[in-house]
């Protein structure tokens, strides 16, 4: 039990002094219509990560160390709902892909600590929502290993 | 809770179905025995055969005794063929759902009807495959015409499901490369309870008629294989890895060391296999848990574990999954580890041999995670030896010393007789 204690507040701390470092100072919007999208030039899909978290898949390895399609996802359930739905196209300055292209291999796994980036999805019947996402990063797989001496 | 003398039997009611047709789920109502009618479903405490009665007014039915009588007459006289007898067969008992509708709601059902407000939001997080028996008789061959016996009531329910269900645990590459890993390894572990408790989460359920019961939500578990290090100049062995919250949150992706699959003991491969299974549970249960669902405690949950922040243990294990998880495991789970090993081999090997296996790579707490400097004190290098602290005091409790477990080791990792390997072919 007391090293279950230990592990908690070591991992408190450790936990936020990354938070700490990872403040984000710019703010920037990428619209995404699949509604409108040519099926055949499709490049981004929505779907989920958990039941909670939906999430954008690009279909770009856009972060060249991660080896594996770029994807961000947002929180969403009823305590914390996720954005409101609106009727009008939000009036943001959206970036364009070959921008966010860019960003993302210029900062790779470190993206969310430049930027906060919003989605703004295009819903049936004109309406909008727009989400703050973060970057999914898969964790380093576990391993079961041993040295033993000879 | 009842008792018929010897044994210890939990008790579950069915509601009536109403007239409507529709089953109640006013699953907070008391049953009065004095009145009940329904189904009363026990289930010993010990074993897995169930015994479903047919109550009316507080009294076991008309119907249920005149069959019994009937049966015991038959007998009596000796007539023809016929017999009484219990038919058994599998069902879905015991599910807990959950659903975030109108706030993180968690439901139990003891006969998994999910309830009827929120249609369609329920998530099965956990439930039990039940041998459930009702009393059938067997009639003479009709050789003549007879009043029939009304079996009504007895089997055959809409709903039920009329044999076991095939479990689906994403395998396919592995099975069609290492065949024997499968055969000898993983469904041999299948077939034990705990262990097939702690891949329940990851299971799609294939209907015998077809149907697959997709839950949304549900977490994948897939094993796999891949090369890494297996001796040589680094002497590291590696029995196989598990990538966490792999595509979803939950889910889980095990590559076992082909190295080790053709050269490690079938003890070591099973331990492989309970080993990062246990970490999948542990992804799956802790993200669950993160989220507002922890898995429940009381009911068939063999593998919860007290985690007192699910948050905060999700961010630890998110920065150093090997750290967290075996720190877990040291504490929760060698008992199980072994306990596995042991129902599966038998007397095969000594306790402490087990034991040995069961501990394998529970001291590697992973590299540092980014930051782990604080104020000038490298935090990683604590719960470090936090984490080496407990498994050397494991060590001490099991009375294995390092010598003697470096040589178990080797004798399952590289100096392995043939009969202790994998077989190479496996039709």
């Amino acid at each position: 039990m007391k090293n279950k204690i230990y592990l908690f507040i070591l991992a408190i701390v450790i936990i936020s002094s990354r938070i700490k470092a990872q403040e984000p100072n710019n703010k920037i919007y990428f619209l995404v219509d699949t509604l409108n999208m040519n099926r055949y030039n499709k490049f981004i899909s929505i779907d989920r990560y958990s039941p909670f978290e939906p999430s954008y898949t690009f279909y770009c390895n856009c972060i060249p160390s991660l080896n594996y399609f770029t994807r961000f996802s947002y929180f969403s359930s009823k305590q914390k709902p996720s954005a409101p739905v609106v009727a009008e196209r939000p009036n943001h300055n959206f970036i364009k892909w070959k921008d966010l292209y860019a960003l993302l291999q210029k900062h790779g796994p470190h993206f969310d600590d430049a930027y906060e980036l919003y989605i703004t999805e295009v819903l049936p019947k004109n309406k909008y929502q727009t989400n703050k996402v973060k970057l999914i990063i898969y964790p380093q797989p576990v391993e079961n290993k041993e040295k033993p001496k000879l | 809770m009842v008792k018929n003398e010897k044994e210890f039997y939990k008790a579950f009611f069915y509601l009536p179905v109403n007239p409507n047709g529709k089953i109640s789920t006013d699953y907070t109502a008391e049953a009065l025995m004095k009145n009940f009618t329904g189904k009363l479903l026990l289930s010993p405490l010990e074993g897995k055969r169930s015994f479903l009665l047919d109550y009316k007014d507080g009294r076991v039915s008309d119907a249920y005794k005149k069959n019994q009588l009937a049966a015991k007459k038959r007998q009596s006289v000796g007539a023809g063929v016929s017999y009484w007898d219990y038919e058994c067969h599998n069902e879905l008992r015991f599910c807990t759902y959950f659903a975030d509708c109108y706030g993180p709601t968690i439901a139990y059902s003891p006969n998994c009807i999910p309830p009827d407000v929120c249609s369609g939001q329920w998530t099965v997080t956990d439930f039990s495959i039940d041998e459930v028996c009702y009393n059938v008789w067997y009639n003479d061959p009709p050789t003549e015409p007879t009043n029939p016996i009304d079996y009504s009531g007895y089997g055959g329910d809409g709903g039920t499901i009329e044999s076991l269900p095939t479990i689906e645990v994403k395998q396919d590459s592995l099975e069609k490369h290492y065949p024997c890993m499968v055969k000898e390894v993983l469904n041999k572990l299948m077939q034990n309870n705990a262990y097939s408790k702690l891949i329940q989460p990851f299971q799609s359920i294939q209907l015998p008629n077809g149907v697959t019961i997709n839950i949304p939500g549900l977490p994948n578990l897939t094993f796999d294989f891949s090369s890494q290090s297996y001796g040589g100049s680094s002497n590291e062995y590696k029995l196989g890895q598990t990538q966490q919250g792999y595509i979803t949150a939950m889910s889980s992706k095990i590559e076992f060391n082909s190295s080790a699959i053709k050269n490690a003991s079938q003890l070591f491969l099973q331990m492989a296999a309970i080993h990062e299974s246990a970490h999948a549970y542990s992804t799956y249960y802790i993200k669950a848990g993160s989220y507002g669902f922890p898995i429940d405690t009381t009911h068939y949950s063999t593998w919860a574990m007290n985690i007192v922040n699910f948050e905060v243990a999700a961010k630890s294990q998110y920065a150093n999954g090997n750290y967290t998880d075996h720190s877990l495991f040291l504490e929760n789970y060698i008992d199980k580890f072994v306990n596995i090993l042991k129902e599966v081999n038998g007397n095969n090997y000594t306790d402490k041999q087990y034991q040995m296996a069961a501990i394998y790579g529970l001291n590697n707490a992973g590299s540092p995670p980014a930051n782990s400097i604080f104020n000038g004190i490298n935090l990683y290098n604590i719960y470090k030896g936090i984490l080496e602290k407990s498994y050397n005091n494991l060590l001490t409790k099991f009375g294995i010393t390092a010598a003697e477990r470096d040589a178990f080791y080797l004798d399952n990792l590289v100096n392995v007789p043939t009969n202790k390997k994998l077989p190479t072919n496996c039709p």
